[in-house]
């Protein structure tokens, strides 16, 4: 008995400790639970806030597709002609001069690895597939991002700013129908003809490259590349660069439209829809790639599948 | 939209040379346009309207006045369906604006010219694109009649020849004036101008001034003026409001401001400040300098 006493004598400060952290955790207790639910609560309504943006962009993708098919209007068929011109042409210089270099770098880094396993007159193959598969619509998309992108939410966020969004709501006109649906369609329709101008820029500069520094025959150059390119591949291309448009010119008017006050807002909203549409772009191409891929081995299934 | 299809038709004889209504209630025979019946509007803390109520009879000038910050730019476009109230209800003659979507807002908002402060003009777009911007939305004109319109137009507000400048180009009277121009273009029933003379000189601003008179004498409207320009205030109003704290203090005619005892109206009629608004201003007493540290 005697024994059991001193054992839990020994014991005690033990026991004391205990006592101090169990009456420590009552006294914290309900500062780290707030501080959790205010956290949760951060999380939550930042979620909801994420929702909201996501389910208003949608809806106003539905509300200019609403407008494409109803009809746009006098003043927006007057317009797309403009905006195609911006979008476009005034677009051309910087894609032709980023797809020729793409492609003369193309050339300089794969060179040595098909030389190197004797395959140097299959370089054509490869760079104008990657050219046209996937480099030629994204670099062009990216550039438009940047370029066309940008300067719509800069636009339409200083119109908001200095209230001819309003104007025009008190003109009883539709922003959307008379602001976004032009530029939307301008987008659509001159993403592939950029397409091209980069893509053409790209085969020329690896051409350039290959055959007149590197030494490639020009003839087993072209060959290789038309054995490699189909019709399909040369149009999922195209078919790409159309969504990516529209992912361009839907985010650059939404984040406009939506811009904050005064120049900070603008110059925010600019950013945001730059890297939203950076984003948007990557991703959908990968998911693209797939369902193109997919589609391909639908309509061709003796072709080796690039998941087999 | 009945009653907006009649009131273009109703349209009474011309206004007797501009001179003020003469009672501040509705008589029977002259409906109102516009009516706001206790509005509430906060964005965020700040409360804009505790329980507003204003009524604007046809072809009558009404001018709000008020200090900046008092909301009257906000009332502007609580008429026009800009903005919606917290609470309370906006009338344009039966129909309920605050309860209208956006399709509904529109048929309301071809009747109602708006003049915006800055002009608010498209500047990507000549000051003839901005003029047939809403003839060319609203109207099936061909593209020869919408060239007449819009000199006709010009030549009201006096910038005939201006068609092919740019909005950037224009000084700020102009760009006003274009702005009206592009206001009537569809000859509404009702003009909202949101502080017409602000940011211009005396005479342009007279010339805006003898404009709204004009308008109001050619084309009949009805005529809501926001302004803090106590003299263009007195030169184009059948009736003066004044707004302050979210409510309508005072409503008369322009000899009953002059006349007045609140004090509120009266300070800012006279362009004076509070005591309590000044108390911020005053610098603290400097701390009496030690004699020691005073130089001979």
């Amino acid at each position: 008995m005697a024994c059991r006493w001193v054992r839990l004598r020994n014991r005690l400060p033990t026991l004391d400790s205990a006592a101090r952290v169990a009456y420590k955790l009552v006294e914290y207790a309900p500062g780290i639970w707030v501080s959790n639910v205010n956290f949760v609560e951060r999380l939550g309504k930042q979620a909801i806030l994420l929702i909201e943006a996501l389910g208003n962009y949608v809806r106003f993708i539905f509300s200019i597709c609403y407008w494409m098919l109803r009809g746009p209007g006098r003043f927006a068929r007057q317009q797309l002609f403009i905006q195609m011109f911006e979008v476009g042409t005034l677009s051309i210089p910087v894609v032709m001069i980023t797809g020729a270099f793409i492609g003369a770098v193309m050339a300089i880094e794969t060179f040595p690895q098909f030389k190197a396993i004797g395959l140097d007159s299959h370089i054509g193959s490869i760079i104008n597939l990657t050219v046209i598969k996937q480099i030629g619509p994204v670099l062009t998309s990216v550039m438009l991002a940047g370029r066309v992108g940008g300067a719509l939410t800069a636009e339409l966020g200083t119109m908001r700013v200095t209230e001819q969004i309003d104007a025009l709501r008190a003109m009883a006109a539709n922003p959307i129908r008379s602001l976004a649906v032009p530029r939307f369609a301008a987008c659509i329709l001159m993403m592939p003809v950029m397409t091209i101008f980069s893509d053409a820029m790209g085969m020329a500069g690896g051409w350039v490259l290959s055959v007149h520094i590197l030494g490639v025959d020009s003839t087993e150059y072209w060959k290789y590349t038309r054995d490699s390119l189909e019709f399909y591949t040369i149009g999922t291309g195209f078919l790409k660069t159309m969504f990516f448009g529209g992912a361009i010119a839907s985010i650059g008017c939404y984040k406009g439209f939506n811009a904050g006050s005064g120049a900070q807002g603008v110059g925010k909203a600019c950013t945001e829809a730059f890297v939203t549409s950076f984003v948007v772009i990557l991703v959908m191409n990968f998911f693209l790639a797939m369902l193109m891929n997919s589609i391909y081995q639908v309509l061709w299934p003796s072709q080796p599948s690039m998941f087999a | 939209m009945s009653a907006i299809a009649k009131s273009s038709a109703d349209q009474p004889a011309a206004r007797d040379g501009g001179s003020p209504s003469p009672a501040p209630g509705p008589p029977p025979e002259r409906s109102a346009v516009i009516r706001l019946v206790d509005i509430y509007k906060s964005f965020g803390p700040v409360k804009v309207f505790t329980g507003l109520n204003l009524a604007v009879r046809q072809r009558e000038s009404v001018v709000i006045l008020g200090p900046s910050g008092t909301g009257k730019s906000v009332l502007l476009k609580h008429i026009i369906g800009l903005l919606r109230p917290d609470s309370g209800a906006v009338y344009y003659f039966q129909e309920r604006v605050d309860d209208c979507d956006e399709r509904e807002l529109e048929e309301i908002r071809r009747h109602i010219g708006f003049l915006f402060q800055g002009g608010a003009l498209f500047d990507s777009l000549s000051v003839y694109e901005n003029i047939a911007f809403p003839l060319r939305e609203h109207t099936r004109l061909k593209e020869r009649d919408i060239r007449d319109r819009v000199a006709g137009k010009l030549a009201m507000v006096g910038l005939d020849g201006t068609q092919s400048l740019m909005p950037a180009e224009l000084s700020g009277g102009m760009r006003k004036r274009v702005a009206l121009a592009r206001a009537i273009a569809l000859d509404p029933d009702v003009m909202l101008y949101d502080e017409p003379t602000t940011g211009l000189d005396p005479i342009r601003a007279d010339v805006i001034n003898e404009l709204i008179l004009k308008l109001n004498d050619e084309l009949h409207v009805t005529s809501v003026v926001v302004t803090h320009d106590i003299n263009s205030a007195y030169k184009v109003a059948d009736r003066l409001v004044m707004l302050w704290e979210g409510k309508v203090i005072m409503e008369g005619k322009a000899d009953d401001f002059r006349r007045t005892t609140n004090d509120e109206v009266r300070r800012f009629i006279q362009g004076r400040a509070s005591a309590a608004e000044l108390e911020g201003l005053r610098r603290p007493e400097p701390p009496p300098i030690p004699e020691s540290m005073e130089t001979p």
